[in-house]
Order: C-alpha cells, then structure tokens, then sequence
C-alpha cells in the first residue's frame, strides 16, 4: 500500500491584515509519489496553501490558522518548520530572493551545514546533486552571475540537499525563459518518476506539465473546487472552461461538436501528440 | 514611431556589447513582441525607448525625437513604461491611488482619467481590489495592479515587460484583447515576453534577439516556426503551431492556423474528408 | 548620482591576490597600520607608508578605483591642508597640515582596499571565529552582501516611477520632499519583502535546526597569513615603542617645510606685492 505523503483537513487560513479568509476548509490528500498541480485564478490561495505545507503558515506568518496539515502522519503544528525541511524542499518563484550564499555550491551545502552534518558528509553529498542535476559548470560561480534558470536550478539542488520526501514548488518557471522551463518541468519529471519524490507543483502555464502530471487540484476564491484525476477533472463541470489549458480545450470543443469521447476512446488527450494519435485513429 | 539605427551599448566597458548593432523600426499602431533568452538584452533595449539609457553608438529616435536630447519627464508623456518587477513601482496606501498616480503626473483631466480607471478596473475585474493595500495582494495580483497603473496614462506608446508573468489564462487573454483594442486606436504596443503562447495568440509581429543582435524580424508565425533559429534562441514553438505541424504529417492538406478557432474548423473539416474516404 | 560612493565600498569579485589574504590578517594589519599614520607626524614616514601601500593597491587591482576616488577627494584634502596650514597656532604649521593631507590619502586607500577584498563571507566567518552567534554573523554579512543589489534596485525604482511621470527635480522644497514619496516606500517596501522571503526561504532550508552548526569552509591560515600577521604585529609594537617609550625618530626622517616656505608667509607675501601693485 502507498502511504498518504500529505493529508490536509478542513484548512482555514486569514493573514493578520486581511478582511477575509485567503484559504476555506481545504481538504484533500496526497500518496506518497505522486505528482500534484495546483491551479486557480491569481489570487485564488495557492501560495498560501504551499506555505502551509512546510509549516511557513502558520508558525512564520501571523494570522488564523485552522484545521490540521499532516506530513506522513506528523501535524505540521506539533514539529517546528527546521523539521520539517527535513521532509518537504520548497522552491519559491523569485530566484533571487531565495539564494543567500556566495557560491552554488555552498547554497547547496547551506541546509546540511544547519542541520551540523559532518564536513566529509556534505562534501559527499553535494557532489550527488551537482551530478544529479548536471551542475558541474556552475558549481563554483556566484549565483548573481548565472541566469535565472541555473539560479532556479540551484534552488532546487538546495531543496533536495536534505533528501526530503516532498518537493514543494511556487511558480518557478514564471521567470524563466521557455527552453530554461521546460528544462527544469523535465527535471522534476525525472525527481517524480525515478527518485520517487511526491511532487505538488503551483502553475499558470499548465500546457507544458500535463503529459506528467497525476492529479490536479484546483482553487477558486481559497476553496478547493474540484481535486482528482487529470481526466475526471478536465471533464468535472466544476472546472470553468476559460481555465482549460490548450490542448484538452481544443478536444472538448470537437467533442461537444462531433462527439468524441464514449466511441472509441474515453480519455481526453492531453498532449499535441495524444490528440494528434486520437484524431488519426478515428 | 521608434527607430533604432546601429545602436550599440553595453554597461561595463570591459564587457562584450549587451546590444550590438541592432537596427529596426516599428510604425504606429503596430503590436510587437520582442523575445529572447534570459539575460540576452530585451529589458536593456526597451530601456532606451524612453531614454532611461542611452546608446554608447548608433541613433534612437521616438516619434522623430532623438531620445539623447530629451528628458526623460518628456518621454513620460509619450510612452508609457511597465517594469518586470512590480515591487519596483508600487507605493500607494490603496490600489485606487496607485492607478491615478500616473495621469495625476501628466495632469490629466479628472473626467477622463476616471473614464479610463473605471475601463480598466472592468476589463481586469479588479474592482474589489480598489480600496486593499497594493502590498497585501498575491503576486498575480500585484503584476496585474502594476500594468494597469501604467495604462490608465493614454500614451501614444506603450512598453510592457513581462506582463503575462504570474497571469493566469483568463487575464492573459483579458490583456491580449485590451491591447489589441488599442493598437486599433492607434496606439504602438512593444512587449516583452517568454509566454509564445501569448504571442502567438495577440501579437502580429516578432523580433528574436540572440547575442546582441537580431536573429530574426517578421510576422510572428513565420519566425515561431523556424526551428533552427528557436533552438538557437532558447525558445519553444507555440502549442498551436506544433499542433498543426503535427497535423500536417497525418494529412498535408491540412492549413496551419494562428487562430484557436480556424484550427478548430480545419480539424473539422480534415476529419468529415476523412470520413467520406473511409466510406 | 549619490549612490557612486556605495560603490567604493562593494565588494569586488575579481579575484587578487590580495583576496586571498585571511581577513584576520588584513584587519589586524589595517589596525596596526592605522595606528601608525594617526600617531606618526612628518612627512617623511606618511611617504614612506604611502609608497609601501602603491603595491598593495596595485595587487588588489584596486589602482583604477582608488585614483578615480581621489580625484573626488583631492579638493577637500586641499582645502584641508591650507586651511590648516593657514590658522593652526603651532610651530610648522604648513608641516602638520600637509601630513594631515598625506594621512587622509593613505587612510583612503588602506580602508577602501579592505572593503574591496574582504567578501561578507570573510565577514560572518570572521565573527564566527570571533565566537558571535552564527545568527548575527549571517545578519551582518547579508547586510553587507545587500548594498549593491539595493543601490541597483534604488536606480530601476527612479526609473521606474520616473516612466511613470514622476518629476523629482520640480518645485519649491515642499514640492520635492513629497516628490520623494514614490521613490523612499518602493525602496524600503521592496527591501522589507526581500528579507522576508529570504526569511521565508532560509526558514524551509532548516535554519537554526541546531546549536551545533557545521560549515563546509571555514578559514585556515596559510603560510602567507602568518607572515601577514607577523608584519602587523611587528608594525603594532613599532607604534607601540614609539608611542610609550617616545623615542625621537632618526634624524633622516624628521623633515620639515622651512620658515621661509610656511604657507601663512608666502600668502602674506603674494597680499603684499598685490597690494603694491594696485597701489600703485
Ligand atoms: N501578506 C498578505 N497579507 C494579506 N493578504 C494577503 C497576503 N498575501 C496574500 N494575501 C491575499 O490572500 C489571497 C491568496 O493569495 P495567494 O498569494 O495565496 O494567491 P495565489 O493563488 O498564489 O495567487 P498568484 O497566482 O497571483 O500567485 C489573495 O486574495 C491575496 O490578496
Ligand atoms: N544595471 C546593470 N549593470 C550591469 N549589467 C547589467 C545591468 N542590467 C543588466 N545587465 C546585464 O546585461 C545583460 C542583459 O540584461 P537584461 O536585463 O537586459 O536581460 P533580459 O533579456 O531582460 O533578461 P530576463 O529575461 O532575465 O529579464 C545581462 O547579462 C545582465 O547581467
Ligand atoms: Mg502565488
Ligand atoms: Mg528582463
């Protein structure tokens, strides 16, 4: 059996400022290997229910906190957020803001030093990671003179420095040229598929993450609209239509027209390929 | 409207040129997407749209203005500028003030200017933004503040940087269609931009830049295609455009479209020819 | 603008031999040499300092900088020295004022070339091994890391608002103060988001998961920071000799301006003859 990696229930949360709450009793579960897309309008909660995941909310951010984040069983109120680093690596948006050493290597090295592992040890494994992620060339630059996509990169070298379980991701292709993305989207494929990280991932730009993702989970005004499934989403009436990425819309829209689904094939392709392969096959 | 003759310019003079050589024009009421790698120059070049640099070589004119020899206060009236960074610009107590910060600057009429706020505010749905603190929002949510502060001005020209960044599908398709509605009225829009969905889908014309130079200059779906010149560019191909290549190796009758709903259509009508074969 | 005189005090990447001195070293060596240009007062040692310190400057690629720097200050140092050199009430007035000059020159170049080699890495693991807090040591080299990503920050906010219309050097006083508005809250806002993220991040990488930190680097003294150190020590006792035991220094090296060149004298001359030529 898979055991459930995160369990969120009835989450409430409102900053300290604000008039309303920014999450409303969110609810839903997480198996261990899984890979999670969050989606919603601007504004909708998903960085704020990110944050709830590695602990940020609430014992960083002041505000009221309700209901209970599980981490593999562990509430994220009884640990303390060092803890919790150990089983979720969070990789914000904004690169910059998030590097504090001089160079990659030590940004790499940075979470192993605070947790007082042993020089030797931490020599070992960021030498794992620089080849894991193919960061020979960058390893000894200063990460203000690497683009944004080696930057980004080295982020998630150092999210993963403490081996966690989770790997928690806040728009972090949204500064990063479309070749640079696409690199990086690939590249937690890979964490997904063959080092058997769970995954959830906040994204606009869908497109590019359906051909790898397992479910979706989507927001609207701090709710949690519809969960499950990329098929059984996409088909939910819960999901507005306007918020369908590219391909599945296409599809829907011939379906609805000429009535795809049901005859020969009861998945809606995600993927040019899969849509192209639906279409020849008829 | 803005003509750049052999500009050259470079920040450090030890370094190599961050722009080098570059030459183009673009005429009013013209919709242009300029893209690039990260770091290639694009920020660099639309800065001296308005004079915030200016060229080491070579001319920059904007409306027949050499940018050299006019302020920038001057430029302001003219060209309207949002910046990549939305913590760069924002300062007001509440959103509302910070959307008439910009015609306040250029003294423009109170009827008028509110006209435009209140277009804008429905356009974007943003009006339960208005009185909240432009610090407070999310990070979508400040971009799209950010940009709209910027078009409440009525320039003639108009400079967005990375505005899809943090946008989902709706307000990128709410702003592509605001834009457009502008270069019908005669305004230039230059953005810059990673999102060739987005372009694809809005912007007629497109300028790749690569080392400094312009690697290509044409209509968006020609440049878009070529592969050789994406690789080089760290670009990808549209979705829509990789669609309809994909559609042509099942059948090479099928016309390559820009527009969601001619695919549409052509997909239709590849799969009725279909049919009436296989009868 | 203003925000050039930050630059004198980044930290340079380019790397000089002067970068891999240890920074005990060059700060026990900048005290001991401080000590030393404040205490000495003839022209002849400041020469002498001032010409050991040229090849310093030059290892630490710093020549171009530090020229550049001087011709900023050269006019207050002028003004300095005459103004000394015309109302100081003590013997060699002239003397006093130019090692007075000398002093501020050689000042200037030992300090900015710390600046320029000491990288806030140096800082941290300094007051590390100093035994403060990891915690105030990573406080006071983010601090310092941050001046020019916030001098550059500052330029695009200008910039920025300045698109935007805004017109800073308009108006009676009133007028500009409030222009400053728009410029002083994006700047402190984006400065106060930017700790909080890095907060935010630092937090999810374990901070302070325990007492007992390790470090992948930390400084070792290498041969050359012992003879560093040795120098420094060497040149603290020569101050140190020098001030308790107030020996007189060889007479080679106690140089002063003659009576007939004092400043006040030629000044008082150069009136008098053009008193004459216009009475006449
Ligand atoms: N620090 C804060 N103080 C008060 N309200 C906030 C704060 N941060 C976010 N909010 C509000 O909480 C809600 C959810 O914000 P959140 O950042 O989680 O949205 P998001 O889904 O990540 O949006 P985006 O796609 O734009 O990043 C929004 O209405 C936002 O305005
Ligand atoms: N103020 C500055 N001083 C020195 N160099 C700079 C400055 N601003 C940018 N550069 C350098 O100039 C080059 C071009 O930068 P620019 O910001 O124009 O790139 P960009 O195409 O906008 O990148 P991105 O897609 O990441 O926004 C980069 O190598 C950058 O490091
Ligand atoms: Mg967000
Ligand atoms: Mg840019």
């Amino acid at each position: 059996m898979v055991e459930t990696a995160i369990k969120i229930d009835n989450v409430s949360f409102k900053y300290r400022n604000a008039d309303s709450f920014a999450l409303k009793r969110v609810t839903f579960e997480v198996a261990e290997g899984e890979f999670i897309l969050l989606a919603g309008f601007s504004g909708s909660g998903k960085s704020t229910l990110l944050k709830c995941l590695n602990g940020l909310i609430p014992h960083f951010h002041a505000g009221r906190f309700g209901g209970t984040v599980e981490i593999f069983g562990e509430s994220t109120l009884e640990s303390d957020t060092p803890q919790l680093a150990k089983q979720v690596g969070f990789v914000f948006q904004n690169p910059e803001n998030q590097i504090s050493n001089l160079t990659v290597e030590r940004e790499i090295a940075f979470p192993l030093e605070n947790f007082g592992v042993p020089k030797n040890e931490i020599i070992s494994r960021v030498d794992e990671l620089v080849a894991l992620l193919n960061m020979e060339e960058i390893r000894y630059r200063s990460p203000y003179s690497i683009s944004g996509g080696e930057q980004q990169l080295t982020a998630i070298a150092a999210a993963l420095a403490l081996d966690p379980k989770i790997l928690v991701l806040d728009e972090v292709t949204a500064h990063l040229s479309p070749r640079s993305a696409v690199h990086i989207l690939t590249l937690l494929n890979e964490l997904n598929k063959k080092h058997k990280k769970t995954i959830i991932i906040a994204e606009h730009r869908l497109d590019r993450c359906l051909n790898f993702a397992d479910k979706l989970a989507f927001l609207e005004k701090g709710q949690l609209k519809v969960f499950g499934d990329l098929q059984a989403v996409f088909q939910s009436k819960e999901f507005p239509t306007n918020m369908l990425p590219k391909i599945p819309s296409l599809f829907l829209k011939l379906d609805k027209k000429i009535g795809l689904l049901g005859d020969k094939t009861s998945t809606i392709p995600l993927t040019v390929d899969e849509l192209v392969a639906t279409l020849n096959n008829r | 409207m803005i003509e750049f003759e052999n500009v050259f310019f470079k920040y450090d003079p030890k370094t190599d040129y961050v722009l080098n050589d570059i030459t183009f024009k673009i005429d009013k009421a013209e919709f242009v997407a300029i893209v690039g790698k990260n770091g290639v120059g694009k920020t660099t070049l639309i800065k001296h749209f308005n004079g915030l640099l200016k060229p080491n070589d070579g001319i920059v004119r904007i409306d027949s203005l050499d940018i050299v020899k006019e302020p920038i206060s001057k430029m302001a009236s003219i060209i309207g500028f949002s910046f990549q960074n939305p913590n760069h610009q924002l300062f007001a107590q509440n959103v509302k003030k910070e959307l008439e910060f910009g015609p306040k600057n250029l003294k423009i009429e109170e009827s008028v200017r509110d006209a435009t706020i209140q277009n804008l505010v429905d356009t974007f749905q943003i009006n339960h933004l208005l009185e909240r603190s432009p610090f407070e929002l999310s990070g979508g949510e400040r971009r799209l503040v950010s940009i709209a502060s910027v078009l409440t001005m009525n320039q003639q020209i108009l400079v967005l940087d990375e505005p899809t960044y943090g946008q989902d599908y709706r307000q990128k398709k709410h702003l592509g269609l605001f834009l457009k509605k502008l270069i019908e009225e005669g305004i230039t829009v230059v953005v810059v931009s990673h999102d060739m969905d987005f372009i694809l889908d809005f912007i007629p014309r497109t300028i790749v830049l690569s080392n400094g130079k312009i690697a290509a200059d044409g209509e968006t779906v020609k440049v878009l295609s070529d592969q050789t010149l994406l690789q080089n560019a760290d670009l990808v191909s549209p979705l829509l455009l990789d669609l309809c290549y994909s559609l042509q190796q099942i059948d090479d009758t099928f016309t390559t479209s820009i527009n969601e709903q001619e695919v549409f259509e052509n997909i239709l009508s590849m799969l009725s020819k279909k049919q009436k074969m296989s009868r | 603008m203003s925000l050039k005189i930050l630059e004198y005090f980044n930290y340079l990447e380019h790397k000089s031999p002067m970068h891999y001195i240890d920074p005990r070293g060059k700060t026990l060596f900048i005290i001991a040499i401080t000590c030393l240009t404040i205490y000495l007062d003839q022209i002849i040692p400041m020469c002498i300092i001032l010409v050991a310190l040229l090849p310093l400057i030059y290892f630490g690629n710093f020549m171009k900088r530090w020229l550049k720097s001087l011709l900023f200050l050269i006019p207050v140092i002028l003004l300095v020295v005459i103004l000394n050199a015309l109302f100081l009430k003590i013997d060699y007035p002239t003397t006093i004022a130019i090692v007075l000059g000398l002093r501020l020159i050689i000042l200037s170049g030992f300090f900015g070339l710390i600046f320029q080699t000491v990288s806030p890495d140096d800082i941290s693991q300094t007051l590390i091994k100093f035994k403060f807090p990891y915690s105030f040591a990573w406080a006071i080299s983010t601090a310092y890391r941050f001046i020019p990503t916030l001098a550059k920050e500052t330029n695009i906010i200008i910039d920025a608002q300045k698109s935007r219309g805004l017109q800073i050097d308009r108006g009676n006083l009133f007028k500009r103060v409030r222009n400053m508005i728009p410029l002083l809250i994006p700047i402190f806002a984006t400065a106060l988001r930017r700790s909080w993220q890095l907060a935010e991040a630092i937090e999810s990488r374990g901070w302070n998961a325990t007492k007992n930190r390790t470090y992948l680097y930390s400084l070792k003294l290498k041969w050359w920071d012992i003879i560093v150190i040795l120098l420094s020590l060497t040149l603290f006792a020569l101050f140190l000799y020098l001030a308790i035991a107030d020996v007189s220094l060889p007479f080679w090296m106690v140089y002063k301006i003659p009576e007939r060149f004092e400043l006040k004298r030629l000044f008082l001359i150069a009136w008098e003859w053009i008193k004459n030529l216009f009475s006449k």
